[in-house]
């Protein structure tokens, strides 16, 4: 008998995960490499850094207004074409970055372009697809797959800065896209829309028995056909407030934390290394949170996350003592990307994965919004009390609020991992 | 205002943050541009190729089997 003999096959949904892990890795990899042409660029084409930084802080807000619209696209004509058509349009707008000479191509290029086809590419429809695949490990593989972003940031970007010294800042571009490019084949090989495609089932289950077939059926009571209707309840608002909340606090530090540590008496290669230390410690906790959030409650661990954060602005307005950088960083280090994988875990859940493109892309894009929105509050309140004190107050402030919103989402009454099977016939 | 160098979601890097990093790097390996750049892209390059021939290894494997 041949199914006595058949080697055990890994389920398909892992070659997903590690094709989105590769896509993640070095689509979000290049994209995070502007920050080293920012000197060269600056310097040739005689712009000071904060021209070249406003083209980055457009893209990222045109990233977040496209989110929703990739997300519709997604829904409509599935994953796989429209990440690797993505693909390989990021690749050709990345190369076409080396052709750089005014401000005006660069805008449109890079916060334009790129930043529209990079929504195809990376930002939640990866996550998206994944969620498709899994089910009841569907934190853990959201939580590897942005794992993706950070080993592409620390493989992509030593690869760039250490290719710029040997041939300039324009060829450097030119290979930054083609390494993009690189990512299309395997996407187009190895991505599945539906695990029905490869006659697969969620999370690689057996066959399922004629129990396990009406706990499939599940339907949450919140599950929408049209995208419009998830609005008309409350956890999308609670999910999306959250979100936004998440982006305001993370942004805020990302752009003035090395200049805030600074002006705590850091040296720059100790506030570096506090980023790096940071940096390290959310790969900890965002594996910990997907994995956790298969085995708890995903919106109690979403309160926790947000309320650790919370507690680590806190300290910073609090103590004033060299020691409290420290202190902030480890605790708001594991809380970093670990509301990636908990709240599309928590989105997929409750309205399930019919429209899920356009709500996570959604949801994404209060975060983009809470990010752009902070990191000109905050320089804006620096400018006129000459402290971030009042800006950190008001992160921690937002965070309660986040904290709270999590708690009340009513998991347990909407979402399908807690709704009982159909009744058998 | 500096591009930002940690967020969720793909932005720029803190360049002075990279500077560090490069600095770090060459102290403490003291590699040339060449050996990180051929040592970085080999990685980058081996990471679909090892993911397609596990794939390909795999789907031949269970195919003979069922024969």
């Amino acid at each position: 008998m041949a199914t006595a003999e058949t080697p055990k096959r890994m389920f398909y949904g892992w070659y997903v995960v590690a094709t989105v892990v590769f896509i993640n890795f070095i689509a979000i990899g290049a994209r995070s490499g502007f920050g080293l042409f920012v000197k060269p660029m600056s310097d040739e084409l005689g712009w000071d850094r904060a021209t070249i930084s406003l083209a980055a802080a457009l893209g990222v807000l045109v990233g977040g207004v496209m989110q929703p619209f990739t997300g519709h696209v997604f829904d409509r004509y599935g994953g796989r074409r429209v990440i690797t058509l993505s693909l390989g349009a990021v690749g050709l707008a990345t190369v076409a970055l080396m052709w750089t000479s005014n401000l005006v191509y660069l805008i449109v290029m890079y916060s334009f372009v790129l930043s529209v086809v990079f929504s195809g590419a990376g930002g939640s429809v990866v996550n998206v697809l994944v969620s498709r695949w899994f089910e009841r490990r569907r934190g853990t593989a959201i939580a590897i797959t942005s794992m993706g972003a950070s080993l592409g940031q620390l493989i992509l970007i030593p690869f760039a800065m250490y290719l710029m010294v040997l041939v300039g800042w324009r060829y450097t571009w030119m290979v930054l896209g083609l390494s993009v490019v690189l990512a299309m084949p395997l996407a187009w090989l190895l991505l599945r829309d539906d695990p029905a495609e490869v006659g697969a089932r969620p999370d690689g289950d057996a066959e399922p028995s004629r129990e396990a077939a009406r706990a499939a059926q599940r339907r949450g009571p919140l599950e929408v056909n049209e995208w419009r209707d998830a609005f008309r309840s409350a956890p999308i608002w609670e999910i999306m407030g959250g979100y936004f909340v998440c982006g305001f606090t993370t942004n805020i530090l990302s752009t003035h934390f090395v200049p805030f540590a600074l002006d705590r008496g850091l040296s720059g290669a100790a506030a570096a290394t506090v980023f790096g230390i940071m940096g390290a410690l959310n790969i900890v906790g965002v594996f910990s949170a997907g994995y956790l959030s298969d085995r708890m409650s995903r919106k109690n661990l979403l309160a926790v996350v947000y309320a650790v954060r919370g507690t680590a602005y806190a300290v910073l307005v609090l103590v004033h003592a060299p020691w409290a950088l420290y202190a902030f960083v480890v605790i708001a280090g594991v809380s970093w990307l670990a509301t990636i994988p908990l709240t599309t875990g928590l989105t997929a859940d409750i309205y399930g994965l019919k429209r899920l493109g356009t709500l996570a892309g959604i949801v994404l894009m209060a975060h983009q919004a809470g990010g752009a929105i902070s990191i000109y509050f905050a320089g804006w309140v620096f400018d006129r009390t000459g402290s971030y004190d009042v800006a950190w107050g008001v992160a921690a402030v937002l965070l309660l609020f986040a904290t709270l919103s999590a708690i009340v989402i009513p998991e347990k009454r909407y979402s399908v991992r807690y709704q009982p099977a159909p009744a058998a016939r | 205002m500096q591009p930002f160098p940690l967020a969720h979601h793909p932005d720029g890097t803190d360049p002075v943050l990279l500077e560090w990093i490069r600095h770090v790097f060459d102290s403490l390996l003291g590699w040339g541009p060449g050996v990180w750049v051929a040592a970085t892209g080999a990685v980058i390059v081996a990471i679909p190729v090892g993911i397609l021939v596990v794939f390909w290894r795999q789907r031949r494997m269970t195919r003979g089997a069922r024969r």
